[in-house]
């Protein structure tokens, strides 16, 4: 019996309660609040509680609380802050022109091979940095690195010119883990959307290939390189394992590092550690700006989607660059791997001197050691968790980003879901820490699985729902409203026919959020216990106190886990993308 | 005008791997002259503009203008695009979103290190020429895509290039805009002398805009000539259906004095005004006509003696126009009506051809018509 049969039946007529009716006339903008409510705690909480932290201190420890200005001349905060610049001044000025020159041959120009570079670049970003870095030691050690022993033996050089602890090799492990990679990521897809016409309505105006290169590409490209330059300062603000265990026995502090060892006194240096984190998060703030400004205006977008028409000719150059890039390629991606492999199965890591160098037993004790089986687990299940809840959680934010009903809302939550990416990992851990401590609510979260798996959730939201974003908008409003049409409720039409769609692309993302929280440092650092702690936390504690054999051995498994992912990833990203054929 | 030879294509050919896309085409290009490259899409002629600019290199052929040789295969010449003085209005229009529309049109004489001064007067005198007097300081994304159309005419024009190339230049407009932009090129040609050529797919366009018309089919050159001759008559049938719609019947030949083709289920005869010896008696060929030359009136009792009879199959109505589908001895063709008259389906009429405008076909040639 309908409803209109039940009124005709005389039943009397109900006064609705003012709740119901408030639900029902705003009731759709209900989940899209709830999502907002939530986010804006999770993100923004943390962040308050640091910056508050850093004019209070923590009541609780009864440490004296000082001013800015006297925390700020405690020794070495300075330092840190400056040599934070210098690290980022340093990696952004080599690595910006070589990314934008690898990015300029693979997209415009027709050097052989370019869909395996750019995979390999790809892959390089997907690479944990510490494994990496770990392998590079073989190579660059002061005292037995093997481009060291080589030139000392040929006699090429006086005393050992490369030194892996210092400031340069800090700079090193940044270009060769993600710093190019990712800016050759982004920018390549940039260049190659540039449309060939501008160049050729250059030379037919009388400009030549030079003149046209510098007065014409190089402008038009430049608020593409602008904005990867931004992102890329930005995140060089997140960097932490590598100072970790590359600077603290070169005694080169940066700001991340400060915090670590702030926090890891007894009693922790709160204060100390809210000021460094807040002055970054101030100096941060007009990059951050920039960098919504810059991507929400898009400028003039030099897209046309037309794509441009044959790429340049090298000419005799072609298989010399290719050359070239098989090399670079192979001696940042390739050969810190097999030297991490190799390492890992070394009697003293590094001392090929040896008579009998090699050895299973990093491999044998570590398995058998129930530290690092519980690590192992650890990473395990927060990786599947955070992935778990990546799956739950940033398809409803990228849902109601997307498809919510009120345009302020929108912007809101896609503001809210870009912002942590800007926040780097030792002070969104630093937050938690903090918001734990002080909310009565969360404090049982306090040295469990669940806060780091929260921790990873925020790390990750950015390119989790900006994955399912694309996928959502791409799939169209009205594929999801001829649903509706049909006769197909909200939530049948969502599971029915917009999941299938986006499967693919909600893959893709938990496969990404399970690489990338396997090999987190920075954002669970200060959050992980004993009991808790995944096994990037225990290879960089291996890393600091010089256990380099068994740390090797974390590396292999690391890597060969985000190989593994970045493959999976790949292939998903083969088989299903549609979009990408033009 | 005087008839000068201003550019020479010579047996051009381009090949994209095993494809041939060009294959031995031949042009000439008079002073002052717009030559349009009519044809489907994938026929060739944007490839061919593109030999000309010295964006794309030919395998064979030679391209000269005037006594210069831009490209030539052969003899291994090839002048880069910037020193063959062309001008080049492109279908994405190619802006450079970084230059405001003054910078934009006066870019090419800041490349030909034209004095300061003098640049800003022609460039303030190229975009009051297109109607863009006021638009100077304007950013490109700030304008509409007619604009955008007009700026990219003005920096084709501000150096006065001796060969014009437009390529697709109005693909991207919509309708009204397109019938516009015609017009503002037609006038725009009476203040300033151009010699080029235009490619569109839109044949109405190319009707419309050039002197003489290359149409274009699977790398060849099909036709050329004058719109109304290549109109009125067309060399081949893909010329013939492509340039608009043709009235077309097949019949027999039938000898009795004169030439005349009969029609099917007595539907009528058709005289034909001239001789063609190539054809015996009883073998089919097709007649066709452009449907301006036929009249459909009511089939009366005094209808003319030479019409031919036929049946409204279908009737679309179009609001000017019926577009009536005419059975004509068990053949169908489609005619537009006036609607002057209330027509109705099923009734029959009678067809009249004007006989000085037909066409002889015999298996897919022209049949070349002789004096009677």
């Amino acid at each position: 019996m309908t409803a209109s049969a039940h009124l005709e039946a005389g039943a009397p007529p109900v006064e609705t309660p003012l709740a119901l009716r408030l639900i029902r006339r705003h009731g759709g903008h209900l989940p899209a609040v709830l999502v907002a409510l939530a986010l804006t705690f999770l993100i923004l909480y943390p962040l308050a509680s640091v910056v508050y932290g850093s004019f209070f201190g923590t009541a609780a420890k009864g440490v004296a609380v000082q001013s800015w200005a006297d925390a700020l001349r405690q020794p070495g905060l300075l330092e840190a802050l400056w040599n934070t610049v210098k690290v980022a001044a340093g990696v952004q000025i080599i690595g910006m022109p070589v990314a934008v020159g690898i990015s300029w041959l693979l997209a415009r120009t027709d050097i052989p091979g370019r869909g395996v570079f750019e995979f390999g670049f790809w892959i390089l970003f997907f690479l944990p940095a510490l494994g990496v870095v770990n392998g590079w030691l073989l190579f660059f050690d002061p005292t037995y690195g093997l481009a060291n022993s080589f030139l000392l033996r040929w006699g090429l050089v006086e005393a050992a010119p490369f030194d892996m602890y210092s400031y340069w090799g800090i700079v090193f492990a940044h270009l060769s883990t993600y710093a190019i990679a990712v800016k050759v990521m982004l920018l390549t897809p940039a260049f190659r959307n540039f449309d060939g016409a501008l160049e050729e309505a250059a030379r037919i105006c009388g400009a030549g290939r030079v003149q046209t290169f510098f007065r014409i590409v190089v402008p038009a490209l430049l608020p593409a390189i602008l904005i990867v330059f931004v992102m890329s300062l930005i995140r060089s603000f997140e960097s932490f394992e590598i100072e970790l265990f590359l600077g603290i026995p070169a005694n080169f502090t940066v700001y991340s590092t400060r915090i670590y060892t702030l926090m890891a006194q007894d009693p922790p240096e709160l204060q100390a550690a809210g000021i460094l984190a807040s002055s970054i998060l101030m100096v941060m703030l007009p990059l951050v700006v920039l960098q919504r400004w810059i991507s929400v205006r898009r400028s003039y977008v030099v897209v046309t989607g037309r794509g441009a028409r044959g790429p340049a000719t090298l000419g005799w150059l072609r298989w010399p660059s290719c050359l070239a890039m098989v090399l670079a390629l192979g001696f940042i991606g390739v050969l810190p791997l097999a030297l991490l492999v190799l390492g890992s199965f070394m009697k003293l890591f590094g001392f090929f001197s040896l008579a009998e160098p090699w050895t299973t037993d990093h491999w044998h004790t570590l398995f058998a050691d129930v530290t690092f089986s519980t690590a192992l687990v650890n990473t395990l299940t927060i990786g599947l968790a955070s992935a778990l809840a990546a799956v739950l959680c940033y398809t409803i934010v990228a849902y109601c980003t997307v498809r919510g009903r009120s345009t302020a809302l929108r912007g809101y939550l896609d503001l809210l879901s870009w912002l942590p990416a800007t926040v780097p990992g030792i002070i969104l851990s630093l937050g938690f820490l903090t918001m734990v401590l002080n909310v009565g609510l969360l404090r049982p979260l306090y040295g469990t699985i669940g806060i780091i798996v929260l921790a990873n959730f925020l790390a990750s939201i950015t390119l989790g729902t900006q994955i399912i974003k694309v996928a959502m908008l791409q799939i169209g409003s009205d594929i999801e409203e001829a649903g509706r049409v049909v006769g197909g409720s909200w939530l049948r039409t969502f599971r029915s026919i917009l999941l299938p769609l986006a499967l693919p692309a909600i893959a893709v993302m938990a496969v990404m959020v399970f690489a990338v929280s396997i090999r987190q440092v920075g954002a669970i650092v200060l959050l992980s216990t004993g009991q808790t702690r995944p096994l990037s936390i225990l290879q960089l504690e291996f890393l600091a106190s010089g256990i380099l054999g068994p740390a090797a051995v974390i590396g292999v498994i690391l890597v060969a886990l985000s190989l593994v992912a970045g493959l999976i990833v790949r292939w998903i990203g083969l088989r299903y993308s549609v979009q990408e054929r033009s | 005008m005087e008839q000068t030879r201003e550019l020479v294509i010579d047996g051009l050919s381009k090949h994209f791997g095993d494809k041939a896309v060009v294959k031995n085409v031949s042009l000439e290009l008079q002073r002052g002259e717009i030559v349009a490259l009519l044809g489907p899409s994938g026929c060739g002629k944007t490839t061919t503009l593109r030999m000309v600019a010295g964006l794309a290199a030919p395998d064979g052929g030679e391209i000269r203008h005037r006594d210069r040789i831009l490209v030539s295969a052969t003899r291994g010449v090839s002048l880069p695009p910037e020193r063959r003085n062309v001008g080049m209005v492109f279908q994405s229009y190619a802006l450079w979103p970084h230059m405001t529309v003054r910078e934009n049109v006066s870019y090419p004489l800041r490349i030909r290190k034209v004095a300061r001064p003098e640049i800003d007067e022609r460039a303030a005198r190229v975009l009051t020429l297109i109607g863009l007097g006021d638009l100077g300081g304007r950013l490109i994304t700030q304008l509409s895509g007619g604009q955008q159309q007009r700026v990219a005419l003005a920096r084709a024009l501000i150096y006065e290039p001796a060969l014009m190339l437009f390529d697709e230049p109005f693909s991207n407009l919509d309708a009204q805009l397109r019938v516009q932009m015609r017009l503002e090129l037609k006038a725009l040609r009476r203040k300033v002398e151009m010699t080029g050529f235009f490619v569109t797919h839109d044949q109405t366009e190319a009707l419309s805009i050039a002197d003489r018309i290359a149409i274009m089919r699977d790398g060849r050159v099909e036709q050329v000539g004058t719109p109304r001759d290549i109109y009125k008559k067309p060399a081949t049938r893909f010329v013939r259906d492509f340039l608009g719609r043709a009235f077309a019947l097949r019949g027999r030949v039938v000898r009795d004095g004169g030439l005349a083709i009969a029609l099917d289920e007595g539907a009528g005869v058709i005289a034909i005004p001239g001789s063609a010896p190539a054809l015996s008696g009883g073998e089919e060929v097709e007649v066709s006509i452009r449907p301006e030359y036929v009249s459909v009136t009511p089939l009366a009792a005094n209808a003319a003696p030479a019409a031919l009879t036929g049946r409204i199959v279908d009737l679309l109505f179009n609001g000017d126009t019926f577009e009536a589908h005419l059975s004509v001895g068990g053949q169908s063709v489609t005619m537009t009506l006036p609607t002057g008259r209330d027509w109705v389906e099923g009734e029959p009429v009678a067809i009249v051809l004007d006989a000085g405008n037909l066409q002889l076909w015999h298996s897919g040639a022209v049949v070349p018509l002789g004096a009677a």
